[in-house]
């Protein structure tokens, strides 16, 4: 069973006016048990990659297969250079992968079309954690952004390892937000061994594929901005206007909470208990309400929700953080900080946050928000693999 | 002052509901200080507490009673003859007779009442039978963490109001019933349809059937008095929350024949496994909030933070993994300390293993 809460920043406002006001919603699962793993690898196999690109593949799908898979999990591989072939049909530990050869241009396009292909003959099976990776050395034609957001429509989500000795950062994170996945920086080839050790222990942790989350909207009431806390992954931009949405989400983790902020107009509050949304993902659901009010007093004296607050900063941060934008990262942290004095867990956000933002590089920092994870305690922790 | 994010001016309007009206960006504590005196809108404070006004007051003598014998209505001169002594019809003898009534009034001298009751007080603190009583810890309040001794037997207000003199209980006993639970010489309680309830370990106990009061257990009385149960031969270990001065025993498994050992283990968190709230932090965070004072610092302790377990002489600490881990538990303990005190940053706990005697 899954537990939803939505709160906005206070539960009262004026009545007969509009209101603009932050939302937060948490989502908590009592799955201790993850899921088997379904791992789609899909590999560039451009002539880039020849030599020391080709060897590190092979020791890492041999790794994969000798040393992480459990019984009930799968893997299946695709390469792609100029176009895209399946090397590998879903298989078990037991699999034997032909050798890889590299050779040909980097076609992103063709390795999304031939994944979504490969995902559409597989099925979709809620009770197993199905995670496509995706690995690229150089900078590829695009993908079409709707092509790699249909992935989750199959509960997969997508990570992407960049070897950013050619590769380029933040169009592989892209891809791997629209699949609600996370990116991992691979300096040199050596490094992809360990980036695929860590998305194959994350992918053991999972407790539930890529939920789909259902929004109900009031009439005149929109939400926009829905964006996963703490890692900053922009959910939906909106506006999504009254009327039933469904958004997918990252995987939920063991242990894990998922939580998402929202921005959300409304047109009138009545001077009642308004009804502005109703969430509903894997069988739970909460009511987002406001109480309508013609006494300022009450309002002004009603106490803010200060983790709404603390989630809306942190994916502030950690959005600023993605493109770039250290300074504006740094002053939104120190406002966070405020925050230590009331919020028990502040300071373990303004601690993760400092830290990935201390890092070297894009891709550093990229990899470092996408392991920024949420117990289900509230404590923002950096996951370690 | 202007939004950290869009830079538009604030006013009023986004002070009431903590956001900036034009881009929704939240308003941080300190913001919302710092707009309050610029708009020159006063602190939100809490409400005004009025401290009771402490009176004597004489015995209320009841216009009637029934006499236990013949159930006959006593009043007028038949409840003079009662309160003096016995009762006009059928000779029952009252077991508590009130002397120097005025006559007509039926209302007790003022002056000799309050002579009567500084004595009454006085001699039903020597009354208290310990034999027919059983140990308690009263866990709220200014007396947190005394120890109480309650009559085994049919128990209401009027026994907590005898042995709880602070003022500040007045109005949360009053909520007890007159008759509000029984309570056996083995800890059983049975709730005698009081009016707001009885609770074990957060939950309600009600109907005929007896519900067992264990050690580490707390027992609350129509909302706000909270006990929990104690022990006079030592064997429990004890723990005090230090910051509120709740105290509890922990149960403990005595061992048996086949050889296993003696063992204890209580989690100091604020959840148990299922989710419900530990009774210690219950009756902290009960506490906290009847006095008024601040309970935030309780969050500092993690829903599942750590436990203390012993099995037979080896005593270990565990604390959950990226859990903040008290200062105070020994490294290499080879002789145990008959107490110990677990630091946290905002809370501490002191853990008496080996009692040398009740306290009380």
């Amino acid at each position: 069973m899954v537990s939803l809460t939505a709160n906005l920043i206070k539960p009262l406002a004026k009545c007969n006016q509009p209101l603009i006001s932050k939302g937060g919603l948490n989502i908590i699962g009592d799955n201790e048990n993850a899921l088997p793993l379904d791992l789609l690898l899909v590999i560039d196999m451009s002539g880039s990659m020849s030599g020391d690109g080709e060897r590190i593949v092979q020791q890492s799908v041999l790794f994969i297969l000798d040393k992480l898979m459990g019984p009930n999990d799968k893997m299946a591989i695709i390469t792609f250079s100029n176009g895209a072939n399946l090397h590998m049909n879903w298989g078990d530990k037991n699999s034997n992968p032909a050798a890889f050869s590299a050779g040909g241009g980097t076609n992103f396009g063709s390795a999304i079309n031939e994944t979504l292909s490969c995902l559409g003959a597989y099925g979709i099976d809620s009770s197993r954690a199905g995670t496509v990776l995706f690995l690229s050395d150089g900078q590829g034609q695009k993908a079409n952004d709707e092509n790699v957001r249909t992935i989750t429509e199959f509960g997969f989500t997508m990570h992407t390892i960049g070897v950013t000795s050619g590769a380029d950062p933040t169009h592989l994170n892209q891809m791997a937000e629209l699949a609600r996945g996370f990116y991992y920086d691979a300096p040199g080839f050596d490094d992809a061994l360990k980036a695929f050790s860590s998305i194959f222990n994350y992918g053991k942790t999972v407790a539930y594929a890529a939920p789909d989350l259902k929004i109900k909207i009031e009439d005149g009431v929109t939400i926009s901005d829905l964006v996963q806390s703490p890692q900053g992954v922009e959910i939906a931009k909106g506006p999504l206007n009254a009327g039933t949405h469904e958004v997918s989400l990252s995987h939920l983790v063991v242990g894990m909470r998922g939580d998402l902020t929202f921005r959300i107009n409304v047109d009138n509050v009545a001077c009642e208990d308004n009804l502005l949304a109703t969430f509903e993902c894997i069988g739970g659901s909460s009511e987002l309400r406001v109480k309508g009010t013609t006494d300022d007093t009450q309002i002004l004296n009603a106490s803010t929700n200060a983790d709404v607050t603390l989630m809306t900063k942190t994916g502030q941060a950690a959005q600023l953080l993605k493109t770039g934008d250290k300074a504006g990262a740094t002053r939104i942290i120190t406002q966070i900080k405020t925050l230590e004095k009331t919020h028990p867990q502040a300071s373990d956000v303004t601690k993760t946050l400092t830290d990935v933002s201390s890092m070297k590089n894009q891709g550093e920092i990229l990899e470092g928000l996408g392991k920024l994870q949420t117990d289900k305690e509230g404590k923002t922790i950096r996951r370690e693999d | 002052m202007e939004c950290f994010d869009c830079g538009t001016t604030l006013s009023e309007r986004d002070l009431l509901v903590a956001c900036c009206q034009i881009c929704g960006d939240p308003l941080l504590p300190d913001d919302l200080d710092a707009l309050r005196a610029e708009l020159g809108i006063a602190e939100a404070k809490p409400p005004e507490i009025i401290n009771p006004i402490i009176e004597s007051k004489p015995l209320e003598i009841p216009d009637a009673v029934d006499c236990p014998g013949c159930f006959t209505p006593l009043m007028g001169i038949d409840l003079e003859a009662w309160n003096e002594g016995s009762c006009n019809y059928c000779s029952e003898i009252n077991p508590s007779p009130i002397s120097k009534i005025e006559s007509t009034s039926g209302k007790v001298d003022s002056e000799d009442s309050n002579l009567n009751t500084a004595t009454k007080d006085i001699d039903e603190e020597k009354m208290i039978d310990h034999q027919n009583s059983l140990p308690f810890i009263i866990n709220v309040g200014p007396s947190v963490g005394e120890i109480i001794h309650l009559p085994i037997g049919d128990i209401g207000r009027s026994n907590f109001h005898q042995i709880l003199k602070d003022s500040w209980y007045k109005d949360h006993i009053n909520r007890i019933s007159s008759e509000h639970i029984r309570l056996s010489e083995n800890y059983e309680i049975i709730d005698l349809g009081s009016t707001n309830k009885t609770y074990i370990d957060g939950l309600r106990i009600s109907g005929t059937k007896s519900a067992q009061l264990n050690f580490g257990s707390d027992l609350n009385l129509a909302g706000n008095i909270q006990i929990s149960r104690t022990d006079s031969s030592g064997s429990y270990p004890l723990i005090e929350h230090v910051e509120t001065g709740i105290k509890w025993h922990i149960p403990v498994f005595k061992g048996d024949d086949a050889g296993m050992p003696k063992s204890w283990s209580q989690h100091l968190g604020r959840l148990t496994e299922d989710d419900h709230s530990e009774s210690w932090y219950r009756m902290a965070d009960l506490h906290l909030r009847a006095m008024g004072l601040d309970e935030t610092f309780l969050s500092y302790i993690s829903r599942r933070h750590m436990i203390i377990s012993c099995e037979g002489d080896d005593i270990k600490l565990e604390v959950f993994e990226g859990k903040e881990t008290p200062v105070g538990f020994p490294e290499n303990p080879t002789i145990f300390p008959d107490d110990l005190t677990l630091s946290l940053k905002k809370n501490s706990f002191k853990i008496t293993i080996n009692q040398k005697s009740e306290s009380n």
